[in-house]
């Protein structure tokens, strides 16, 4: 069987410039038969593509060479109707004689031509060298999605999940659900109560929730992952479940700021979570408001946008503002002054919930970063803040019987472990990164998504969208095996990653190339190591055959020895 | 005109790019043609050098922005390799115009086009240079060419002195102790020095020194056919402790224990050996002449012509390199190295096995002492070495990383701060196109 | 909900990264969806970027895909040139009113081989839109400029794919599309507003006080030439820039809020340019800098250590400076408790931008997403909170979820079915 060229005129445009029988005629070169060409007027049309089916069907070729506009223009279109007059499962290669050759050289026919020529040629050389005929089949994803946490953002996942009709598994280390919401009784911009959130987060009948369990072990495998959970179900052997999908939601964990301040030095010193427990109990019962200050002051950004963690935690200016006005509320003569390096409150909720703060009597001053707090303390306890105030720059003490340090959120603390047996990898300070910024909740690990506080501090609301996001990737993952992922911009040929067994030294060049998590170590036949390629999340970069010294891992559809090969017939050497 | 130039094309930014300044019909030089790849990093260094000897004038890399790779840091990856392929060029005297890496946006059209223009107007006004000869490998038959200026070296194994005390002591209480199951060592034998596995402490009577002799190859030889949860100690210059350990990043002694009993090298051994570095765990410079060092592109370009006209494709400087482990090779390849051709045209020949080597060389100077013909292999490799260490600060054999991995694990925005621009890895202002030599 | 409406689509008004992202996952769980855009392309404002923070991607990448999916996904129906007019609620359903602008070429017939453009004597059939600095579409196709066209049809005459309608060159009127459906989902993003709500800030009064996107398309241009930033005015070197944050936004008087995303966009501004040309004098005055998300924070301090400078002020008075004695924008702002005048070349104008009509009603905040009743039409993106790429695209996952938890009786079997039928 050979390969075919088919030739798209674009109504007649591309014969204008470029001269078909030329090209016909430089692509037998070489004493070898002729190659089998066949001009279409237009291929983006029902005509057109049934023109081109009909004339394969005479001749079934191996594979297709065709030279039309650029893919982007009208690939899309065309491949869905050619597979539907039939052609469908024979290697194509689309080569751009019209973006890439016939506009950009018009007043040269004779080049266009001649490079028109040379690119069919390099096109028919890819696919001489392809490896097999099939395209690679993924193994379809086990259609269950786990879920590792049970905070805002893994109980809104599950949420969004099951409604696609999956199965979901939630696993949470803590005996309840919930995460860090317990600990905080109400939530901005509405002071709405957490209890209500979580009444309205709880959980649907045919979630498998798993309370109080860990995750021992978690590798990829066909069709997606092998999960052991440890738990207290059952008799705490461990158990295996396949997965499809995973979704990262263990939430984060706020610093303490010790070593800061003089907390943990001096009575009156507290962090906003701890701030936050004490006028849940002064809500609660209006005799604890007795212990809570009256002259409050809150300092922002403690061990927070500095050089060992010089990222801003989102999440510490609402919730300084929200104690504030709860303080407010408890103790309506009490002050509080917050201390801030800039109020992170964008957009319009937070605007709003800022506005707010300050008419209720919260009072803002800005600290000049470069100048340290001094804490004056009176009988072990804290009694002033002395500050340089950057808009006046003046000197400023303000007398307090209350501090609390806004600290940031750090990831959770099996963040690091759990990324690591997934392939996933984590930014410098820890948290699972996503694609940003298109696709924040996908990591570059097919089957693998984030949401909420391990990916990036963000808010109650904030977790509870990107969870309700996240279970809605996930479950679409694995309920639509075929769907091609709307990311990929090339599709002509499902191009994966091989590695050959017997060529493989185990050098590991190709693991430090891939994004993707889809190069795993594997015991081969020989003595040594060596390198294996998961299918299903291999994306086909061709980063471990660029690096791969031995020619062992290539690229099916993508071959290396093609591209050799065509090129080596263009340039020649005189 | 048939095509003298070679573009790479990612299928993110460049290849889109491309189309863009189609849609836009601008006009673009003839001469060159555009290959798909999905990704920068994509590109392997030997369909590059390939591409050379095969007539290419010029190779373009083009792919998207720092930072913006599709692929997390693939053309970061590209960029490292490809800058070791421009040092590499560079050493050989061609033409830094012969090799571009640009990164590039989708959006820009207008972009693409004058990084292509500038490209080929750079290379027509190369096209009677005389590296080309060098490129595409069209050298004279093989005959040994006077002038060609080495430093004095030993050939020979050395004469074998008895092991120091220290090491002789430390190897026999291993043995003794269980904790190696071997030594690999040298002994005299009836046919001279050679290696020998020492299995008992006894047995470690007959090990002797011998300045020259290389083992780690040797080592991961014997290595290869013991079964896993072997452990066994090398008694071994410094180089061959690096190149253990550049073996052992390689994966080669996983579930097995090896152990380097190193000896030191003399700054007289050093000179001998045209070892820059004796070093095991931190480096000892030692000042070498180096032949490059007042050749300009020209001389170079005959130094280098001179070199490997003489080439016999005999595989001597592979067959010995310690960091050479590939179970099949490159350079037996056909599709890149068509045989019947002596002398192998250069790049896909020497530059290929250079640049795979590149951050794993050690500088043993065993490629070299093994070449029948004399080959300056060490300032080839050296180079390179010498470009890693000033891009990266690294040296091969001395820590556990890698540059090239680490580039490619280097996190970008959303991964902890970028790298700023001018900082190796990154574009250069205005000017994004990263041209080396 | 009835069986009859089950085979209804969805529409979503707005075609740019909440729109689409909306519109793929309402596809990929079997829902048929109307998307539709007001202008002739998809990608709405992302698509008029240059690059985007914190990645410095350019803004096409990493977003085209989307488009195209968008553009080829069985279940979606694309409506470019359509602004969603109102939405009718009769005892039947909901009927969504769309409003087409005319456009004289099908766009899925033009195969863009430019004989149209060769055939018009007077340039009015061009391959892009020419406002834009980039080309935006993800699929070439001709299109006429109405201001340019006299209705002489040459073009259509010279289309071998009979993609032009002589009749309908040069109709302005638009017309009507009434579009029965389930439910609405919003995603119109936001605009820069004209004119600027404070005057304060000389908006308009000179060439060279410039809005942000004006900005953006100002240096856009700047990558495709050599040489420096030069100014609108005159085209003379600039050699200092200022980035006025908040110009009319988070002032009671004008607009409230904070528009989440001009810091870092500014950021975004003042490290390119310095990377372009290092001797350029570039400086924000902001009022609170805000860098929440991922990579923000990081990105401003390379600004720092690049060289922008930084002064935490909103100025008072943005006016040029009368031209004929000295060239130059004055900004007049506070400064350690006193009053400062600086002249630049350029000023930049960053914040109020305004969110696009959208009839979005009885969000809860908290759980934005959830309205609580069935068939009550939704927002996400911009248009409901200021919000940059990756919020936007979070946001419409979960609007996405919770709207399928409403039309759960929409099987995705039973939907493709009734879509095809």
């Amino acid at each position: 069987m050979a390969d075919a060229v088919v030739l798209c005129t674009c109504c007649g445009a591309m014969e204008e410039i470029f001269d078909m029988a030329a090209i016909e005629e430089r692509l037998k070169g070489g004493g070898s038969a002729p190659v089998p060409m066949c001009v279409v007027p237009r291929l983006c049309s029902r005509e057109g593509a049934r023109l081109a089916a009909d004339r394969m069907r005479q001749l079934p070729p191996g594979g297709l060479v065709i030279g039309a506009c650029a893919f982007s223009a009208r690939g899309d279109a065309v491949m869905g109707m050619l597979a539907e007059e039939g052609v469908r499962d024979i290697p194509v290669h689309w080569a751009d004689l019209r973006e890439g050759c016939a506009f950009v050289h018009p007043g040269d026919a004779k080049g266009a031509t001649m490079k028109a020529a040379d690119i069919l040629a390099m096109g028919l050389a890819d696919l001489g060298r392809a490896d097999g005929g099939a395209p690679v089949l993924r193994t379809p994803p086990h259609r269950r999605v786990l879920i590792l946490g049970g905070g805002p953002a893994g109980l809104a996942a599950a949420r969004a999940a099951l409604q696609r009709g999956v199965d979901v598994t939630l696993v949470e280390k803590r005996p309840a659900i919930g995460g860090m919401l317990p600990m905080l009784r109400k939530l901005f911009p509405d002071m709405g109560s957490s209890s209500d959130m979580l009444a309205r987060l709880d959980l649907p009948a045919g979630v498998d929730l798993r309370t109080a369990t860990a995750v021992s072990e978690l590798r990829p495998a066909l069709g997606g992952f092998t999960v052991t959970l440890k738990g207290v179900k059952g008799d705490g052997k461990p158990e295996e479940l396949s997965v499809g999908a995973v979704i990262l939601a263990m939430g984060g964990q706020p610093v303490l700021p010790k070593g800061r301040l003089r907390y943990g030095e001096l009575a009156g010193i507290a962090s906003q979570m701890e701030l936050e427990t004490r006028l849940a109990k002064a809500e609660r019962n209006p005799d604890d408001a007795a212990s809570l200050p009256r002259k409050a002051v809150f300092v922002q950004c403690v061990a927070a946008r500095e050089d060992d963690r010089p990222y801003c935690s989102a999440v510490c200016c609402p919730a300084a503002l929200k104690n504030g006005m709860r303080l407010l509320e408890c103790v309506p003569d009490a002050e509080v002054t917050v201390l801030h390096r800039n109020v992170c409150m964008p957009g319009r909720e937070l605007e709003s919930f800022y506005r707010l703060a300050r008419e209720r009597g919260v009072r803002m001053r800005p600290m000049d970063p470069e100048v340290p707090l001094e804490i004056l303390e009176e009988d072990g306890k804290v009694s002033g803040v002395r500050m340089q105030d950057a808009s006046s720059g003046e000197t400023v003490t303000l007398p307090c019987d209350g501090l609390a340090c806004s600290t940031p959120v750090a990831p959770a603390p099996d963040a690091a472990k759990l990324a690591a047996m997934l392939g996933v990898r984590l930014d410098d300070m820890g948290f699972v990164c996503g694609e940003e910024p298109a696709r924040p909740l996908e990591t570059p690990v097919r089957g693998v998504f984030c949401c909420g506080s391990v990916r990036w501090p963000c808010t109650v609301a904030q977790a509870v969208e990107e969870g309700a996001a996240a279970g809605l990737l996930a479950a679409t993952h694995v309920a639509e095996p075929s769907a091609t992922p709307s990311w990929r911009p090339l599709n002509v040929a499902h191009a994966t990653a091989t590695i050959l067994d017997r060529d493989c030294s185990g050098c590991g060049r190709c693991l430090a190339a891939c994004p993707h998590g889809a190069c795993v170590p594997d015991r081969g036949s020989g003595p040594r190591r060596t390198v294996a390629v998961l299918a299903d999340r291999c994306e086909g970069c061709g980063g471990c055959a660029a690096v791969c010294p031995t020619g062992a891992a290539r690229i099916a559809f993508r071959p290396v020895a093609g591209v050799v090969e065509g090129l080596r017939r263009v340039l020649e050497v005189a | 005109m048939s095509a003298v130039a070679v573009c790479f094309v990612c299928q993110w930014c460049a290849q889109i790019g491309a189309e863009r300044a189609g849609r836009d019909r601008l006009q673009l030089p003839g001469g060159f043609v555009m290959v798909p790849v999905p990704c920068a990093g994509a590109v392997p260094v030997d369909v590059v050098l390939r591409a050379f000897a095969d007539g290419a004038e010029g190779v373009a890399v083009l792919g998207c922005h720092l930072g913006g790779c599709h692929h997390n840091q693939g053309n970061r990856g590209a960029s490292v390799r490809l800058a070791l392929l421009g040092a590499t060029l560079a050493t050989l005297g061609v033409h830094p115009h012969r090799l571009l890496v640009s990164f590039g946006s989708a959006h820009e059209g207008h972009q693409f086009a004058s990084v292509v223009e500038g490209f080929m107007t750079r290379l027509g006004a190369l096209s009677q240079g005389a590296d080309l000869a060098l490129l595409r490998g069209r050298l004279e038959g093989a005959a040994l060419a006077p002038g060609c200026d080495l430093p004095p070296r030993e050939p020979e194994a050395g004469a074998p002195s008895p092991l120091p005390a220290d090491i002789l002591e430390e190897a026999r209480r291993l043995l003794a102790s269980g904790e190696v199951g071997h030594v690999l060592g040298l002994a005299v034998t009836d046919g001279g020095v050679l290696p020998e596995v020492f299995s008992t402490p006894q047995e470690l009577e007959r090990a002797v020194a011998a300045s020259k002799y290389p083992l780690a190859k040797t080592f991961w030889r014997f290595m290869g056919g013991m079964p896993q949860g072997t452990s066994a100690a090398l008694v071994c210059r410094p180089c061959d402790a690096r190149a253990v350990r550049e073996q052992t990043k390689m994966a080669q002694y996983e579930g097995q224990t090896v152990r380097c009993l190193t000896l030191g090298c003399s700054e007289e051994d050093a000179h001998k050996c045209g070892c820059a570095n004796p070093g095991v765990d931190a480096p000892s410079y030692v000042a070498l002449p180096d032949p490059l060092a007042d050749l300009d592109p020209a001389g170079r370009i005959a130094f280098w012509r001179d070199s490997f006209q003489r080439c016999i494709k005999c595989y001597g400087c592979r067959n010995v390199c310690p960091v050479c482990i590939c179970p099949s090779c490159r350079l037996e390849d056909e599709t890149f190295v068509p045989p019947g051709i002596l002398p192998p045209p250069p790049l896909p020949w020497h530059a290929c096995r250079a640049l795979h080597v590149a951050d794993r060389c050690v500088g043993c100077g065993a490629c070299q002492d093994a070449c029948p013909s004399g080959l300056p292999l060490l300032a080839l490799h050296g180079s390179l070495s010498g470009h890693l260490h000033r891009e990266s600060a690294y040296i091969a054999g001395m820590g556990m990383t890698s540059p090239i991995a680490a580039a490619m694990a280097a996190q970008g925005p959303c991964g902890g701060p970028p790298p700023a621009w001018g900082e190796p890895g990154g574009a250069r202002g205005a000017d994004r196109e990263v041209r080396h030599g | 909900m009835t069986g009859k409406a089950a085979g209804l689509p969805v529409l979503v008004a707005g075609g740019g990264v909440a729109g689409m992202q909306a519109a793929l996952h309402l596809a990929d769980a079997g829902v048929p969806v109307v998307l539709a855009e007001r202008e002739g392309f998809l990608g709405g404002q992302v698509f008029r970027l240059d690059k985007v923070y914190p990645t410095d991607h350019c803004a096409f990448c990493p977003v085209w895909p989307k488009a195209r999916a968008c553009r080829s996904h069985p279940l979606i129906r694309l409506r470019l040139k359509a602004r969603l007019e109102t939405v009718e609620e009769d005892g039947e359903g909901t009927v969504a009113v769309l409003r087409v602008a005319p456009d004289a070429v099908d766009a899925d017939r033009c195969v863009f081989c430019g004989r149209c453009m060769a055939a018009c004597p007077r340039g009015a059939v061009v391959g892009r839109p020419d406002d834009i600095p980039h080309d935006p579409s993800t699929a070439p196709r001709a299109i006429v400029l109405d201001d340019l066209c006299d209705g002489c049809g040459a073009c259509a005459a010279a289309c071998p794919a009979s993609a032009i309608e002589k009749s309908a060159l040069g109709r302005r009127e638009p017309s009507f599309e009434r579009i029965p459906v389930r439910t609405v989902v919003h995603a119109t993003g936001f605009r820069e507003p004209v004119p600027h709500p404070a005057p304060e800030f000389g908006a308009g009064t000179h060439p060279d006080i410039l809005t942000a996107m004006a900005f953006e398309k100002l240096t856009a241009e700047f990558a495709k030439g050599d040489g420096p930033l030069r100014c609108p005015s005159d085209g003379r070197p600039a050699k200092s820039v200022a980035f006025v944050q908040c110009a009319g936004a988070r002032d009671m008087r004008h607009i409230p809020h904070c528009s989440a995303v001009c810091c870092m966009h500014a950021s975004k501004h003042a490290r390119w340019l310095k990377r372009r040309d290092p001797s350029l004098d570039v400086a924000i005055y902001h009022t609170d800098l805000r860098t929440p998300g991922k990579g923000q924070e990081a990105y401003m301090r390379a600004a720092r250590a690049e060289g922008v400078r930084f002064f935490h002020a909103r100025p008072g008075l943005v006016a040029p400076l009368d031209q004929q004695r000295a060239k130059g924008v004055l900004l007049r702002h506070e400064a350690a408790e006193k009053v400062a005048s600086t002249v630049v070349d350029l000023v930049v104008l960053n914040g109020g931008l305004a969110c696009n009509p959208s009839t979005v009603d009885g969000a809860t905040p908290g759980n934005g997403t959830d309205s609580g009743r069935p068939g009550i039409s939704r927002a996400c993106g911009f248009c409901r909170e200021p919000a940059d790429i990756a919020r936007s695209v979070i946001q419409a996952g979960a609007v996405v979820a919770a709207l399928l938890q409403e039309l759960a009786d929409c099987v995705p079997g039973d939907a493709m079915e009734a879509s095809r039928g």
